[in-house]
């Protein structure tokens, strides 16, 4: 129902695979100077692009810590460093109640998708059975759906049992697997050498064993990498959570509250950016924190068969 | 593997049949109110900020005259959210609505029952209390699909100190004077931008500046024909508006070229500061005159000295004078609404009751809706108000006509005028065409 | 294997298949919420074909951004990942910097630019203004430069195109590129020869998944009119943000027309099918496979 997970991942520690480019070599002195401003020249334009990726990113936190005069004036420079703005949207809006609905979306929607998504992908890579093919192809056939084109009964088909507004159709669709993560999950499992569950089978292991034992402890990254790119997706996702706990302003998530904070607090542009990047900061962090389990994502998506 | 597929089907099938079939058939006999057992009523409400708190506090009377009910008052749900709360099948008890050009849309679809089988029932209440013009926009097609509850009156706003500053005594009567008086009042920053705008005829200024049914008004423009078909380009009083506009953006913001003052103006509209409190640009003193309505009077702040006066009106029209827009906020009882009698009883004591009316009228500067809370000796309301009560009780004064396309009504002449004040379409009659071809199809198109 | 499969095939019966065939058939319906559905035949279609100004004023919008708005970033994108392919000092600093900004919630983000590009108060148009251009657009005040905005919020998240577009110039392998030394080529057509074709793949990916992101655009538009304008009018300004999904939304969540937002659906499935086939086809005469497709 929702759109999939773009595939996000983080830039540091990839692996450097240039090093060959480099020889170190005895070079004449023209050619070192060559090189020298060569290098200056890339740098100044590395840095130039970086400072238009940097720069607006700047000017948010400035305006953050800025009067509201300030913020509606042509100063750049927090004259003077009014910290208190962040305590201030913690008096404004309650961001720990949107803190914590965006932590329960986010967490049961994604052991509802690793549990969910787990069997469905081991049924798509270890076992046999007629019309694998065709199914595999559903699978990713639905993650080319528009979302749009099944939105508007689940809409009307939730309203009917009364979930609307409420967590539940945002969680329970979750545990009935999505197909990006299964499709991820199997490119992983293909990779696990077949003798590995053969001798298992041979030894008269059924397939929840296999699976359980010996294919879900061996696949602990992809797992933790589909798990991550769930959770960054339903923290971030705005859609859904507009459509089906919208109405209720108990049930808004930080992507909803933020949204709606100019609801009272017209230009107070420094408010505003200040609690942006207070609901940056964790998606920050966790970007940092996990950036081996999202590359290892990553090697997977472009993985071919 | 089929099996299952059937089964699956087959079960969503019956979860969705069984939760389709609320009754929809409305009691309207009287509640027992002495033995009753303990209720609690929701209703929502697109108040928000000072003005929430002033609405909720008016419900404790409320409970003291029915000891069985608890009022659960929630703010800052607008028409938006509320009739996805009514779709989502998870009604308020009572809907208290700003969106007077909804009652058409929504009695049509059913979202909004029609009060007669209450009015006219065991509870109910008499509705010559109300004035004639309250009534006019809570109808559509004899179904009363709301009560009125507070009104809204549009008038113009003007800043003496500004007027003293430039010599100005009076208000300005005709637009044209209303052009005359900006052009004085305007004045620009060394950039060449506007520092303060004498008048800002802009649709996106706000609520209410320049909006097709102000505007519309003050130009005795009909937005139906008698048919009941849309009368943008036959009706000469929409051109006769734009054009003014037109030329009122040219001549006081850019020196006689439009796109100059256009643009300006759009610059000036992106800063303006925040409408719900003393921040807004007349209180500011960033604009000197303005049509809003006639709450402004509780947001501006003490420093800032002001008169109010009713809409300038086109020459000709001198006769309308005195009148203007006026329709506020209603109630309403959605379908669904979990407790239809007991709502109906919240809904009918918010609508009548004297004390409470003028009181929500003190509190928030809104006018009262009934013949006896306007007579009110506890009125207390600012001078400047006065303009409003008038403007209320004018014979001329009235809102859109409701139609089964609500909002939509305005869509397309509203979008013909944010291009057309931003220089985007020439052509004035045939833009005028489009948007009545549009509504009219539009119409057409609600009639299936 | 149905024990294991169970989710998916329950999912898929509730969730995909018996939604499509619901909105298949209410897209033939008058179905005005909280009414019921009424069988009208084709005249939603009829209707938006041929009467509806604001459909029209969505298809095309929505074209805009994806003719001008996915081309910007795939160029951009493999700009910034041809820069970070070098290995020089710095270049995981360097790495962060471009993709800071994609970290950033699109709720974050895009009202970052909206206080960014405020025609009045926003640091760009100071900057501008700083360096002697007196008229800076109004950006999200005006239809003429709304979705340019949402263009440059688009680039400025480029980060996950890059990326990909990164890891796949670092699996080029190096081979390929000593052979072309030996041939003498300078590093211009090393680029178009041999990185370009052996990136096409990733490219591909990125215009396909591009494609279909592009008729699904709300978000931005949806949170840009509502921290700009008033918030009944989702498309603001002057509905230049009225992108397909954003009418659809308009139709189907704000006016609850269920059956016209479904004939709108299915009309936005239909297209964006047509356009992956067109693009799979054209694809077999730039995109470069080594060893086998996607799905072999």
């Amino acid at each position: 129902m929702s759109a999939p997970p773009r595939t996000i991942v983080s830039t540091e520690l990839l692996p450097a695979r240039t090093a060959a480019e480099i020889v170190p070599r005895a070079m004449p002195p023209a050619l070192v100077r060559r090189r020298r401003l060569h290098t200056a020249w890339s740098h100044t334009l590395m840095i130039a692009v970086a400072m238009l990726f940097v720069l607006p990113m700047v000017f948010v936190v400035l305006t953050s810590l800025m009067t509201d005069a300030q913020a509606l004036s042509n100063d750049f420079w927090p004259k003077p460093f009014q910290f208190s703005n962040y305590s201030t949207v913690f008096h404004t809006i309650p961001v720990g109640l949107y803190t914590w609905n965006t932590v329960q979306i986010a967490v049961l929607g994604t052991i509802g998708v690793v549990v969910s998504s787990v069997p469905v992908a081991y049924a798509l890579s270890r076992m046999r059975w007629k019309g694998r093919q065709v199914v595999f192809v559903l699978v990713l056939s639905t993650l080319m759906l528009p979302y749009q084109v099944t939105v508007v009964p689940l809409y009307v088909w939730f309203s009917k049992i009364h979930w609307i507004p409420s967590f539940k159709p945002l969680i329970v669709p979750s545990f009935l697997g999505d197909a990006f993560s299964i499709f991820l999950l199997r490119q992983f499992f293909l990779s696990v050498p077949e003798e590995l569950t053969d001798a298992a089978r041979v030894d008269g292991a059924s397939h929840w064993q296999i699976m359980t034992r010996i294919m879900v402890p061996l696949s602990k990254s992809a797992i933790a990498a589909i798990a991550l790119f769930n959770f960054l997706y339903n923290w971030n996702d705005f859609f859904a959570p507009l459509l089906f706990a919208g109405d209720d302003p108990h049930l808004w998530t930080l992507a909803l509250g933020l949204n709606e904070f100019r609801g009272q607090y017209h230009v107070e542009f420094n408010l505003m950016m200040a609690a942006s990047i207070l609901f940056m900061i964790p998606v920050v962090v966790l970007f940092f924190l996990a950036q081996r389990v999202l590359i290892e994502g990553v090697t997977l998506t472009g993985s071919k068969e | 593997m089929r099996r299952t597929l059937g089964v699956a089907v087959a079960v969503f099938a019956l979860v969705a049949a069984a939760c389709s079939s609320g009754g929809d058939s409305s009691s309207a006999s009287a509640v027992d109110t002495t033995s009753h057992a303990p209720t609690t009523l929701k209703i929502t409400g697109e108040w928000t900020g000072e003005e929430c708190t002033k609405w909720q506090s008016i419900f404790p009377a409320f409970e003291q005259a029915y000891p069985w009910a608890t009022v659960d008052a929630v703010c800052n749900v607008n028409d938006d959210k509320a009739i996805k709360q009514i779709n989502a099948g998870n009604s308020p008890d009572v809907v208290m609505s700003f969106g007077v050009d909804n009652v058409g849309l929504f009695c049509d679809s059913g979202a909004w029952q029609d009060l007669n089988p209450f009015i006219q029932g065991g509870d109910g209440i008499d509705m010559s209390q109300f004035p004639e013009a309250a009534l006019t926009y809570t109808t559509y097609n004899d179904e009363q699909c709301a009560l009125p509850f507070m009104t809204d009156a549009f008038g113009l706003y003007y800043n003496t100190d500004l007027f003293d500053a430039a010599g100005l005594t009076e208000p300005p009567t005709t637009t044209d004077e209303l052009v005359d008086y900006a052009k004085q009042l305007t004045t620009l920053n060394t950039d060449g931008s506007i520092e303060v705008a004498g008048f800002v005829p802009m649709s996106n200024y706000y609520c209410c500046a320049g909006t097709s049914v102000n505007m519309g008004y003050m130009f005795g423009a009909n937005w139906l024909d008698d048919s009941g078909q849309a009368a943008f380009a036959t009706d000469p009083g929409w051109a006769a508006m734009l054009q003014w506009q037109h030329d009122f953006i040219a001549e006081v913001y850019g020196n006689g070229d439009f796109q100059t003052g256009s643009d300006k103006l759009t610059a000036f509209v992106a800063g303006a500061g925040n409408e719900w409190n003393a921040q807004q640009d007349l209180g500011k003193g960033r604009v000197a005159m303005t049509i809003d309505g006639e709450w402004r009077n509780a947001f501006v702040p003490e420093s800032l000295n002001y008169d109010t006066a009713p809409l300038p009106v086109a020459p000709g029209l001198e006769n309308q004078y005195g009148g203007g827009t006026v329709g506020g906020t209603i109630l309403a009882l959605p379908k669904g609404s979990p407790h239809e009698a007991e709502a109906w009883l919240l809904l009918q004591w918010m609508a009548t009751d004297t004390a409470t009316l003028v009181q929500v009228a003190n509190n928030i500067n809104n006018v009262p809706t009934t013949n006896d809370s306007i007579a009110s000796a506890d009125l207390s309301l600012p001078p400047q108000f006065t303009t409003f009560m008038d403007v209320f009780q004018n014979p001329n004064s009235h809102w859109r006509p409701n139609t089964a396309i609500g909002l939509e009504l305005a869509t397309y002449i509203d979008a013909f005028i944010q291009k057309w004040q931003a220089g985007e379409a020439m052509d004035l009659q045939a833009g005028l065409q489009d948007a009545q071809d549009q509504t009219n199809d539009a119409l057409a198109q609600a009639q299936i | 294997m149905l024990l294991f499969l169970s989710p998916w095939i329950v999912g898929f019966v509730l969730l995909t298949l018996a939604p499509m065939l619901a909105s298949l058939y209410w897209s033939f319906t008058k179905y005005q919420l909280p009414g019921d559905p009424k069988w009208i035949g084709t005249l939603n279609y009829r209707f938006m074909f041929t009467k509806d100004p604001f459909f029209w004023v969505s298809v095309r919008n929505t074209i805009w951004i994806i003719v001008v708005g996915l081309p910007l970033r795939v160029v951009f994108g493999v700009i910034t990942a041809l820069l970070l392919t070098r290995k020089r000092r710095g270049v995981n600093l360097y790495r962060t910097a471009y993709f800071l900004p994609t970290m950033a919630p699109i709720v974050a983000a895009t009202l970052a630019f909206v206080f960014l590009l405020n025609p009045e108060h926003g640091p760009i148009n100071a900057l501008l203004r700083s360096v002697g251009i007196d008229d800076p657009p109004l950006w999200f005040f005006s239809p003429q430069w709304s979705k340019p905005a949402l263009v440059l919020l688009g680039l400025w998240g480029v980060g996950d195109a890059m990326i990909i577009f990164l890891a796949g110039f670092l699996d080029v392998p190096q081979h390929l590129y000593e052979a072309a030394d030996i041939e003498g080529a300078g590093r211009w057509p090393k680029f178009l020869h041999v990185s370009l074709p052996m990136v096409s793949p990733v490219i591909f990916f990125e215009v396909v998944t591009g494609i279909i992101f592009g008729f699904q655009y709300f978000a931005q538009a949806y949170i840009v009119a509502f921290n700009t304008g008033r918030e009944a009018n989702v498309g603001d300004p002057q509905n230049s943000l009225l992108f397909y999904s954003v009418y659809l939304y308009r139709q189907g969540f704000q006016n609850f027309k269920m059956g016209y937002a479904s004939a709108m659906a299915w009309v936005l499935l239909l297209v964006s099918m047509a356009c992956t086939v067109l693009v799979l086809r054209g694809s077999k005469r730039w995109v470069h496979y080594q060893g086998g497709g996607f799905l072999k």
